[in-house]
């Protein structure tokens, strides 16, 4: 039987994390129909190989990157978007982690952090299906609290978290060793933190960010057995 | 033979082995016709390397191709009951099992009236199906050292269109019975692990058309788009290069000098070939298929 946190590390894998896009010659700027969690201030590579600071988005419609190495590469074709680090842990035991992992806030967001603990029911044999797990996900990436105000907390970093919230579902879906999932939860917030009537008063981990929490029951069919 | 009886041995030994793979819950199926055109029965060789799978999908003979469908929701593949008569004394006697039948919904994405279309066309084919379940593992029906499909009481195939509600989404039900004689005995299965492939990934092929062609001495310029999309536009096919197409004339191939898209979806393929020849433009990219025919100026 395998542990919840290596199952969801193992969807959390298998999420597609590239676009594509078109350069637009006239306007300057790349294409792109489905920017997922893209966002300002990010930077991608393609497979020129160039890598590109997004300067500018406007969501499900175009990006403007500009080339790091060569101010003469357009960015086009199959762009790497930054790949999620996946955590797994309580509070405290997941921010010690993070916190060493290195110091470069931009290297290690956006996080995928499933809370520990976890609740699974256990199926018979009378059943197809193995285990149902209740999840507490979150979905992170950094945000700027001195110059945001709760809009573009919203549009520069709930929105693109919603999307890699959307994303895994989609990998969910596609891997057919789990049952569709039907309904699910999502709560975003700007700050993300310890909340009280006054305000945001203290960091859950040690970083400004912003994101999604996720809810859902996941359930995984039975495999055959190896032996 | 389970559906009858077997007189010689007596009763069947019924020891098992550990770790049985048993088939689970299914998520899709692949149509495959029971004979090709050449009359020979459509199976995997279980005696000989395994095919490559992709092939079986991209297969140029649409009597030998695989055509796998979409994940199904909701499936459900009941059995009716067995027949016996029975005597007035309460005995009964058997006379044939209920028939095996299939019910699964193809949802949202999967529903498109266009796909529709194309599997009411099914109906006239005899075919069978493997079953793939959730674990990408191929069941078939293993007979004399083949796994062949499963046979499908053809004219029993019904998909059926389901308008979305405040609370449901679209779907394309697909129903149908399994031949009345076939014995589920004969089932196994070939596994993801041993396959290399989870079967839930292969995808059938999508039609591309040819139209506006505009033919001079050199070359045809034509429009590439799908059956899909909207009544106004539909998908254009982008980004084909030389490589995936292929020309003939009078019968033999013909070499293409350029394939040029000059926009979304419109192509100017280059070739040199003589007034009158029948030429006939072939894609051969894998995941799609489509041809055109026109006389060379």
């Amino acid at each position: 039987m395998i542990e919840v946190s290596v199952l969801i590390e193992g969807l959390v894998a298998q999420m597609q994390t590239t676009i594509s896009g078109v350069y637009n010659l006239s306007e300057s700027r790349t294409d792109i129909c489905q920017t997922k969690w893209l966002r300002e201030g990010r930077v991608v590579s393609t497979d020129q190989p160039e890598s590109y600071n997004i300067v500018d988005i406007s969501p499900d419609q175009w990006a403007l990157g500009e080339p790091i190495v060569n101010p003469l590469n357009v960015m086009e074709g199959t762009i790497q978007l930054p790949v999620p680090t996946f955590l797994f842990g309580t509070k405290l035991a997941t921010n010690m982690e993070w916190t060493k992992m290195s110091n470069d806030v931009k290297a290690k967001t956006p996080i995928i952090w499933l809370l520990e603990t976890t609740r699974e029911k256990v199926y018979g044999r009378g059943d197809t299906r193995e285990r149902e797990f209740d999840l507490r996900m979150f979905f992170l990436d950094e945000t700027n609290i001195k110059d945001f105000k709760t809009k573009d907390h919203r549009e520069q970093v709930v929105r693109p978290m919603q999307q890699l919230v959307l994303e895994f579902i989609e990998t969910v879906k596609r891997n057919r060793a789990y049952q569709t999932i039907e309904d699910y939860e999502m709560m975003s917030f700007s700050r993300f933190g310890v909340q009280k009537d006054n305000g945001m008063f203290q960091n859950i981990l040690d970083a400004n960010l912003s994101g999604v929490e996720l809810r859902l029951t996941l359930t995984k069919f039975k495999q055959n057995c190896k032996c | 033979m389970s559906l009858g009886c077997n007189c010689d041995a007596g009763l069947s030994n019924t020891g098992r082995p550990n770790c049985i793979p048993i088939q689970s819950v299914t998520a899709t199926l692949i149509m495959v016709p029971l004979r090709a055109s050449d009359g020979t029965l459509n199976f995997i060789d279980l005696n000989a390397p395994l095919p490559v799978w992709n092939d079986l999908v991209n297969e140029a003979d649409a009597s030998k191709r695989w055509f796998p469908l979409p994940q199904f929701e909701n499936v459900e593949l009941p059995k009716a009951d067995s027949q016996f008569e029975e005597a007035n004394s309460g005995r009964m006697v058997f006379l044939r099992q209920g028939k095996r039948s299939f019910a699964g919904e193809l949802w949202a994405e999967d529903s498109s009236p266009t796909l529709l279309g194309k599997l009411q066309g099914n109906r006239c084919v005899d075919f069978g199906v493997y079953i793939v379940d959730v674990n990408g593992d191929l069941v078939g029906s293993e007979v004399n050292g083949g796994l062949y499909p499963i046979p499908v009481d053809n004219p029993s195939f019904d998909p059926k269109y389901g308008f979305a509600t405040d609370s449901t989404t679209s779907k394309i039900m697909v129903g149908f019975d399994f031949q009345r004689l076939f014995d589920e005995g004969t089932m196994y299965m070939i596994t993801s692990d041993e396959a290399g492939i989870n079967f839930n990934t292969l995808e059938g092929l999508i039609d591309v058309n040819f139209t506006n062609l505009v033919i001079t001495a050199t070359d045809v310029t034509f429009d590439a788009s799908l059956d899909y999309g909207t009544a106004l536009s539909k998908i254009k096919f982008k980004g084909a290069l030389l490589a995936d197409f292929a020309l003939t004339g009078n019968g033999l191939p013909v070499v293409i000098s350029a394939v040029v898209e000059n926009t979304d979806g419109n192509y100017t393929v280059s070739f040199t070939a003589t007034t009158g020849d029948a030429m006939v433009l072939t894609l051969s990219k894998d995941g799609y298929i489509g041809s055109t025919s026109f006389t060379a100026l």
